[in-house]
């Protein structure tokens, strides 16, 4: 059987180029070139170097998988943008590294960090490691020359406050970029609108992005004071946040699954068929990108989508053929309420509730206009419940356009054109259908 | 109303605190710096009020210890501003209680600072590393003074013993103590370079993202507690004699773990184990499990899959781990009589036996329809009858020694059955009634089918 999930979320056919493809290939060019340019012209202020490589890789070692699978290296990050910002060492004077030199410090130091989870048999994420090194270089070709004219670096020194201003203006700007790059892989798959999902990693890096680039403009800040000493007190900040976000991803996986384990609670016990919220839940959070919905509706849209068939649990035996498109609308309009009483005492927010019991109106009335109270993410899991219930079990394209034509047929008030229109969008990009 | 004593102990803690910060405004030489200070103070007591203190909670004694480079032990008097009016609820008393043993605290470290050479004025590469002495052992003191008065008032309102309490908080306070002395040293550090105040902005975005996760992190684990709760509780529309079954043998699954000397995340672990064994009854038929009068071989089977159907659900839950063996294997029996693998003594996963023992107490405990409820001593004293049988022995006297010990809170007398609901005629817990599909011989003979 065609699994609609690995093509829903993989790689879709129709995008010309991979922006996770084209970041490792740039960012492995950017640091062959480094690393061979440094190994020619030699290693200046050798021991900064290598207490920065140091932590860098540490960093990279510690790294962190933030909700929504974005890998993040704040430690090594703020690390290399340290060492990129890097204006007066005391004992050392200025640091001339070149701009190669730091790429070829913070790519050696970031590969070196990530060995052992290679030898584990993990992931290497060369995708977020060729973001870093990218936004490093950018910050760098922006920076290094900065200290590295003498004219320039004696016009800033003498007036500390343009130092300061400099490095603050440098480390923001690495903020956005690598925000910027983030966004660019996603939307290379266009499983979105460009703007939506630009939003989203925004959002996403807004806290731990700040922290990075605040610790990053304050590690050459206390290195003027107290030399490399300042290295490992800098950083004092930062792990705390990383410990504090390592504890929240910790604890939002944890609950993902146990709500997917409640969910399938109801396949277990036979009132619903092996796999149908699963495939909901895919197809639901695949026409909300579509849609450009927020990462906090998205998520909303997950839980509500687990748990639209949860209701049943209620019921002491299971109604034949499960609550499906074809029982009557009371029935299921009674599960739904159940449902939602089910998710309130799950502890899950308010919201979800509302979108479980709301995903049985129809979303406008005779004579009526667009029933604004029933919800979007109510909207996405109707018309995708039918959907799977049309299928069934079926595995031809037949079908899926059969079920897809009786639901245009069902647009005057069953199922929201818009939310129909993306799920046909969906299921074209996917290959799943063809036009 | 505060006890007189804790009076007596906050008013003479209160005129220590005050002769010090008089004695303080007088020697200080750095105005601007102590003013600064105290204005940070007050910040960071407002930021708290305002987004709840998480992560915050130790940041004044944080900016206490940066003053020790600036000011040397004078920096007492900066914590004076949490005495300013706010619109906290906290009872006077305790708000001078908090500024003064802060004062006192933030004194006596500072002494130690200076004793042991800690510069003041400035600080530059060349003091390194000798300088982490004197901020370590200043911190370690200023920590020290702060847990020694807070036991203190404890004792004297809760009664409260110093050894056991320090015992309990020491790893937390430990780690709190290493990151935040240093964060401290840092403060002081930029405070004194030549970007000064200015840079300590940059030190709150990671502080805040700290803050702001660990909150999260405090609703996540909240949510996610009610939703196991809702897992366990899937099962009880089908069965309604067994509410609150699962809450109650996780409580008596604690109590064991705890007797044992578990603690962490291994006491979490087998407590939610407790909660959720019998969850994969939700894959057995309504009319199985409602029956009322004797089970089939099949209908009896079907029963016997409720611990696979369970870590079927539970499977892809990570931080179960542990726990997915005792649910699977919560029916075996101590000498190899049980299901689903028939496994006997020390193979049973130890999740397992303590689940046994658990699972059975509060369902002797609990009223069934054929039967009332059991005493708690009858229980126990089924338990020991059973020991070996059912039961690993060594388990079974931890168990009744600390339910003697600290008592039980048996299922309610009377469970909210509606009159019409259909209830069973056996329990599949129930050692001394097994399904009447069995020979009814209470934990004699093999049972292994």
């Amino acid at each position: 059987m065609q699994s609609p999930s690995r093509s829903l979320t993989g790689q879709m056919p129709t995008s010309l180029v991979d922006g996770s493809a084209v970041l490792i290939i740039c960012g492995a060019l950017v640091a062959v070139v480094a690393v061979a340019g440094t190994a020619v012209t030699g290693v200046s202020a050798p021991m900064v170097a290598v207490a920065f490589g140091v932590l860098i890789a540490i960093g990279e070692v510690v790294r962190l998988r933030l909700p929504g699978d974005r890998v993040q290296a704040p430690i090594g990050m703020a690390a290399a943008l340290g060492y990129a910002l890097l204006s007066y060492v005391p004992g050392e004077g200025r640091p001339d590294q070149s701009i190669v030199q730091t790429i070829a410090v913070t790519s050696g130091g970031m590969l070196v960090g990530t060995l052992p989870y290679m030898l584990a048999g993990r992931p290497p994420e060369l995708e977020s490691i060729a973001r870093r090194v990218l936004v490093i270089a950018g910050v760098s070709a922006g920076f290094r020359p900065l200290v590295g004219d003498d004219r320039i670096y004696a016009w800033l020194d003498s007036y500390p406050p343009f130092l300061v201003t400099a490095t603050v203006l440098a480390g923001a700007a690495a903020w956005v970029l690598e925000a910027l790059l983030a966004a660019g892989v996603p939307a290379s798959r266009q499983v979105g609108p460009f703007w939506a999902l630009v939003r989203n990693e925004f959002a996403a890096y807004l806290g731990i992005g700040a922290a990075v680039a605040s610790t990053g403009i304050l590690i050459p800040l206390a290195i003027w004071q107290v030399g490399l000493w300042a290295l490992p007190l800098v950083i004092i900040p930062l792990l705390l946040a990383q410990l504090a976000y390592r504890r929240y991803a910790g604890i939002r996986r944890t609950q993902d699954q146990t709500i997917r384990a409640l969910s399938r609670a109801t396949e277990v016990g036979g009132y619903t068929e092996t796999g149908h919220a699963r495939r909901v839940t895919e197809l639901a959070l695949a026409i909300g990108r579509e849609l450009g919905l927020t990462d906090e509706r998205l998520r909303l849209l997950q839980y509500a989508a687990l748990m639209h068939d949860v209701g049943q649990l209620s019921l002491a035996d299971p109604i034949p053929g499960g609550a499906t498109v074809l029982t009557s609308p009371e029935r299921r309009r009674r599960i739904a309420s159940l449902g939602a009483a089910v998710v309130r005492r799950a502890g899950l927010r308010a919201e979800v509730a509302e979108i479980v019991e709301a995903q049985v109106e129809p979303y406008r009335r005779p004579h009526q206009p667009d029933d604004a109270s029933v919800p979007l993410e109510s909207r996405i899991i109707k018309v995708v419940n039918a959907y799977d219930d049309l299928v069934g079990t079926a595995t031809s394209e037949d079908a899926r356009l059969e079920a897809l034509e009786r639901l245009r047929l069902g647009m005057a008030y069953e199922y929201d054109p818009r939310v129909v229109a993306a799920l046909a969008r969906v299921l074209a990009r996917a290959g799943l259908i063809t036009h | 109303m505060p006890k007189r004593a804790t009076l007596i102990y906050v008013v003479t803690l209160g005129a220590m605190a005050a002769a010090i910060s008089v004695l303080s405004l007088v020697r200080i030489e750095r105005l601007t710096d102590v003013l600064l200070f105290a204005l940070l103070t007050y910040a960071v007591e407002m930021l708290k009020r305002r987004i709840g203190s998480g992560m915050l909670a130790s940041m004044s004694s944080v900016v206490a210890v940066a003053t020790y480079p600036v000011v040397g032990p004078w920096g007492g008097p900066i914590l004076l501003t949490g005495l300013l009016p706010n619109r906290s609820k906290m009872r006077i008393v305790n708000r001078i209680f908090n500024v003064s043993q802060g004062i006192i605290c933030t004194f006596v470290g500072g002494l130690v600072y200076v004793a042991l050479g800690g510069p003041v004025g400035s600080i530059s590469a060349d003091e390194f590393p000798e300088i982490l002495i004197p901020v370590t052992a200043a911190n370690f003191v200023w920590h020290l003074g702060n847990f020694i008065l807070v036991t203190g008032v404890l004792r004297i309102e809760i009664g409260m013993r110093l050894v056991g309490a320090l015992r309990s908080v020491l790893p937390e306070v430990m780690g709190a103590f290493l990151g935040y002395s240093y964060l401290g040293f840092l403060l002081a550090i930029l405070w004194l370079g030549d970007v000064g105040v200015f840079s300590v902005i940059l030190l709150l975005p990671p502080l805040l993202a700290a803050n702001w996760a660990f909150a999260q992190y405090g609703e996540e684990q909240k949510a996610h507690q009610a939703t196991l709760q809702a897992l366990a509780q899937a099962i009880e529309t089908k069965d309604l004699y067994t509410r609150g079954h699962g809450e109650r043998v996780s409580r008596a699954a604690r109590i064991l773990g705890a007797q044992m000397g578990w603690d962490g995340d291994r006491l979490e672990a087998v407590a939610q184990a407790g909660l959720l064994h019998d969850v994969g009854k939700i894959g057995v038929p309504t009319r199985v499990l409602q029956k009322d009068g004797k089970l089939t071989e099949e209908e009896y089977d079907a029963i016997k899959l409720h611990p696979l159907h369970g870590v079927e659900l539970v499977g892809d839950i990570a931080f179960l781990e542990d726990a997915r063996a005792g649910i699977m294997h919560h029916h075996e029996r101590y000498d190899g009589g049980g299901y689903p693998s028939g496994l006997a003594g020390e193979d049973i996963p130890i999740f397992a036996r303590v689940l046994a023992i658990a699972d059975a107490f509060d369902c002797m405990t609990s009223v069934r329809s054929y039967r009332p409820a059991r005493s708690v001593s009858e229980a126990l004293n089924e338990l020991i009858r059973c020991k070996g049988k059912h039961f690993d022995p060594k388990l079974v006297d931890l168990f009744v020694a600390a339910i003697r010990r600290e008592g039980w809170a048996p299922a309610p007398a009377a469970p909210a059955v509606p009159p019409d609901a259909v209830a069973a005629a056996y329990d599949h817990d129930d050692p001394t009634q097994p399904p009447p599909v069995e020979p009814a011989e209470p934990c004699g003979g093999s049972e292994a089918t």
